[in-house]
């Protein structure tokens, strides 16, 4: 029970400062597994391509995923109510405000502050995500074996699933299902 | 222009929605389209696409900010509670679901090997949600320097929370240092442009 508790205030504080969407949650996710060790960093991955292939938000499908690891059906609850209160707040009270008073300029500069920010660690998360599966830099810098830098197949997936996802940019579905695809076919 | 929805009926449009809805936020546009927008006709496509760019820049899911705002033009607190219960509940369901399956199945070498090409692809769906992102948050010299001041912090392991406020403490700082610049900013044009169209 504690521990529902305790990733349900986590996520409350993610929801928070979550901005840009589902996947500006991955830096966070990456960061409960430093400090609670919940789960794994493979099951991070794991939980966004399960996401993606099942109906609904991504953040919504993630945040579920984390509340059934750490405590079953009622964790999930209370980690997506927790999770979707302050965008809540913040959508309703902003609404109101800007029905009321047009722009606030103090409002746009903090977002104009924070926009960049989220921007990097989506990307940070992502670069960490190929380093474990792609590139395998922190490995290569202890064994200094070539070998472990990089495997050609699953660098060749990278290159053939970018082309695709540049093609599909509306439609990230198609591509998970050709992955799937990939996986059932070519052993990595 | 607004007519008054049922609670229930609101409810029931916004769970068609996330059950259909797969992906990334902007997914769920054509659906609100469809149903706000020309069925409903509760909010105009404009009011939407303006939504759409506030959720992106507010904290939360852009999918689930898109549906609160348009359930809030609906029905006010209770019209964006309905909407964010509707476009979650098929979200939930599906995890809880799946999650009952997938420890049994993970087992299997092949489906290991499933995930470990999927790892590649979420690889890519990370980058291109980078791509889109960037175009409206890194732009000029201030925002140039808050990416790579929050990327070498990140790399760095600081926690994200730290990371996140200090980017809006330095917009604080910005709006009271420097109070005449202009804010450069896609969402406030978009919103903007709809005033000024209704003055």
């Amino acid at each position: 029970m504690n521990s529902i508790l305790l990733l349900a205030f986590e996520y409350f504080k993610i929801g928070c400062v979550a901005i840009g969407g589902g996947y500006t949650v991955i830096p966070f996710l990456y960061y409960l597994v430093d400090k609670y060790k919940w789960f794994n960093v493979a099951e991070i991955t794991q939980m966004i391509a399960v996401s993606n292939l099942t109906p609904g938000p991504i953040g919504i499908n993630m945040a579920t995923f984390v509340g059934v690891k750490v405590g079953g059906i009622f964790g999930a609850a209370f980690t997506t109510i927790a999770f979707m209160i302050p965008s809540f707040i913040i959508v309703c009270s902003l609404s109101k405000f800007l029905k009321k008073n047009g722009e606030n300029k103090c409002i746009n500069n903090i977002l104009y502050g924070l926009r960049p920010a989220a921007v990097a660690l989506i990307g940070v998360a992502g670069l960490k995500i190929m380093d474990a599966t792609v590139f395998e830099f922190s490995k290569f810098l202890k064994t200094h074996n070539f070998e472990d830098l990089m495997s050609i197949k699953a660098f060749l997936l990278l290159l053939a699933f970018s082309a695709m996802g540049l093609k599909f940019k509306k439609n990230p579905m198609i591509l998970i299902v050709v992955a799937v695809i990939a996986g059932f076919v070519i052993k990595l | 222009m607004t007519k008054k929805i049922s609670l229930l009926k609101l409810f029931r449009i916004y769970f068609k929605i996330g059950l259909v809805l797969f992906g990334g936020g902007y997914a769920i546009l054509p659906f609100l389209k469809a149903e706000m927008a020309e069925k409903e006709k509760i909010c105009t496509m404009e009011e939407i696409t303006n939504y759409y760019a506030l959720s992106q820049c507010f904290p939360g899911l852009v999918a689930g900010n898109v549906s609160m705002f348009t359930g809030y033009k609906a029905r006010g607190i209770a019209g964006a509670f309905a909407a964010v219960c509707g476009v979650c509940m098929p979200a939930y369901l599906a995890i809880v679901i799946v999650f009952s399956f997938l420890s049994v199945i993970t087992g299997y070498p092949i489906i290991q090997n499933i995930f470990e090409v999927l790892d590649i692809a979420v690889c890519v769906l990370i980058l291109l949600t980078v791509m889109e992102l960037w175009e409206f948050s890194v732009f000029d010299k201030f925002t140039t320097f808050i990416f790579i001041a929050a990327l070498v912090a990140a790399i760095m392991n600081i926690s994200p929370f730290i990371i996140v406020i200090s980017a809006g403490l330095l917009g604080v700082f910005r709006h009271f240092a420097f109070p005449k610049d202009r804010v450069p900013c896609a969402c406030v044009k978009n919103t903007m442009s709809e005033e000024e169209d209704n003055e």
